[in-house]
């Protein structure tokens, strides 16, 4: 592909800094690595063919962590809750169903009300702005500095 | 009693109707200045903001360019979400139903260099646009030209990956999706913009085909079996050259003829890019 250098480029340039991102809430660093944690969890049982979902949803819950404040350990759920939802809409061909999020994920714990009313809170804290480059794609990128087009190969390398 | 203004724009007339929801000409208020108001119109409850609407705004922030329309910012009003764009009055597919003229070579090379310029950012950025037709592209006063509606596109890995092959118009859709693959690139993307290009010349579109398999056999004439056809058979594109060359021949210069065929390659994988096509020599 002729864009590798463009694309290279591109993805140093939209470069977010993640760190810090509970800096401003009273959420504990354990609270979040669990939050992770049980996204893992949830992409292994719904059998997503599709990492690029996990990696957007875990990347959209830190940066819109970054750009907000003042929330707690208990608000956490519901920001990962509906990280997924949002991730899944533009990651997946077809995607999760919010009713699919509030039975089979959460539990019934939130109302399909409350998933869309943090999702609008999300999409306007970011601006929209929610296509930035996840670390998945840093990855892929590496991925394909050392090993080229070939897909099999980095397993390949590992096995040996 | 007065009222407060709710919106920043005032909606004038409908222009249009997006994927998504009607599209409005509107002013912002208390100024001459026009924008295009898009209405997202939530009528699947169970998916809460409609997925191309959210692709199409998160694209459009990432991707600033000349060529592509700029999106200007998304409004919340009770509830409903509008997405404020500039304004365009004409796009391609008007422009030439309008002028029934050959274009001169100087405008088909300006035409075409903005659409590869515009096209070429958003591939820049691991974004297909999948929906790449004269309806699509529309032109500012001044005749540039500016890619539209990214409601069907989206970013795409290093790796070819699966998609859902029932994207793009069936006249500008690529023959490795006619024949049904599930895994495609950018250059599906290059195929749209060959036909354009010929449709630029011959005012009117290439393969107009009734259904898919029509379509098929337009470009690949004697198709046998969907199951074998091998687009990188080199006699098929020899074939497919033929067919080309006999619609175009004495419209446009040896160079533009060169680039249509480089752009209309059966073989995604020898389609030409867009930063390629802007170094061709049609240009200079």
């Amino acid at each position: 592909n002729c864009y590798n250098k463009e694309l290279f480029d591109s993805l140093i340039n939209d470069q977010i800094d993640l760190g810090n991102c509970l800096l401003n809430h009273q959420i504990r660093d354990w609270v979040r690595g669990k939050m992770v944690d049980w996204m893992i969890q949830v992409f292994a049982s719904i059998q997503s063919k599709n990492e690029t979902t996990f990696f957007r949803a875990v990347n959209l819950m830190d940066v819109f962590l970054k750009n907000s404040q003042n929330y707690t350990d208990q608000d956490l759920y519901l920001i990962g809750v509906t990280c997924i939802f949002i991730a899944s809409k533009i990651e997946d061909i077809n995607c999760l169903k919010i009713k699919t999020i509030t039975e089979n994920l959460s539990h019934n714990k939130f109302s399909q009300y409350q998933i869309k009313q943090m999702e609008s809170i999300i999409l306007q804290t970011l601006n929209y702005d929610i296509n930035f480059p996840t670390v998945y794609d840093y990855l892929q990128y590496l991925r394909y500095q050392l090993f080229g087009l070939s897909e099999n190969q980095s397993v390949i390398v590992i096995n040996e | 009693m007065s009222q407060i203004p709710l919106s920043k724009y005032h909606l004038l007339t409908k222009i249009g109707q997006g994927l998504y929801g009607d599209v409005y000409k509107a002013n912002i208020l208390g100024t001459d200045q026009y924008v295009a108001v898009k209405k997202i119109r939530i009528y699947d409850v169970s998916v809460g903001v409609p997925i191309t609407a959210l692709r199409e705004t998160s694209l459009l922030q990432r991707i600033q360019h000349q060529n592509v329309v700029k999106i200007l910012e998304v409004e919340k009003i009770h509830g409903q979400i509008r997405v404020v764009m500039e304004y365009l009055k004409l796009d391609l597919q008007q422009y030439l139903n309008e002028n029934k003229d050959r274009l001169s070579v100087e405008l088909l090379k300006k035409f075409m260099h903005d659409i590869l310029s515009g096209v070429g950012a958003c591939h820049r950025l691991n974004c297909i646009h999948r929906d790449i037709q004269p309806k699509n592209i529309l032109i500012q006063d001044d005749g540039t030209l500016k890619i539209g509606d990214f409601g069907s596109a989206r970013v795409f890995q290093k790796f070819p990956q699966f998609f859902t092959s029932d994207v793009c118009d069936l006249w500008y859709r690529a023959p490795e999706l006619l024949l049904g693959s599930n895994y495609y690139t950018i250059a599906i993307d290059m195929w749209a913009i060959g036909c354009v290009f010929a449709e630029l010349i011959l005012k009117q579109p290439l393969f107009q085909g009734e259904n898919e398999i029509h379509q098929v056999k337009l470009i690949i004439p004697n198709v046998q079996s969907f199951q074998t056809v091998n687009l990188n058979d080199p006699n098929l594109q020899i074939q497919f050259n033929g067919i080309i060359t006999n619609k175009l021949q004495n419209l446009i210069n040896q160079d533009g003829l060169d680039l249509i065929l480089k752009l209309l390659k059966l073989d995604p994988e020898q389609r030409i890019s867009c930063s390629q096509s802007l170094q061709h020599s049609f240009f200079r």
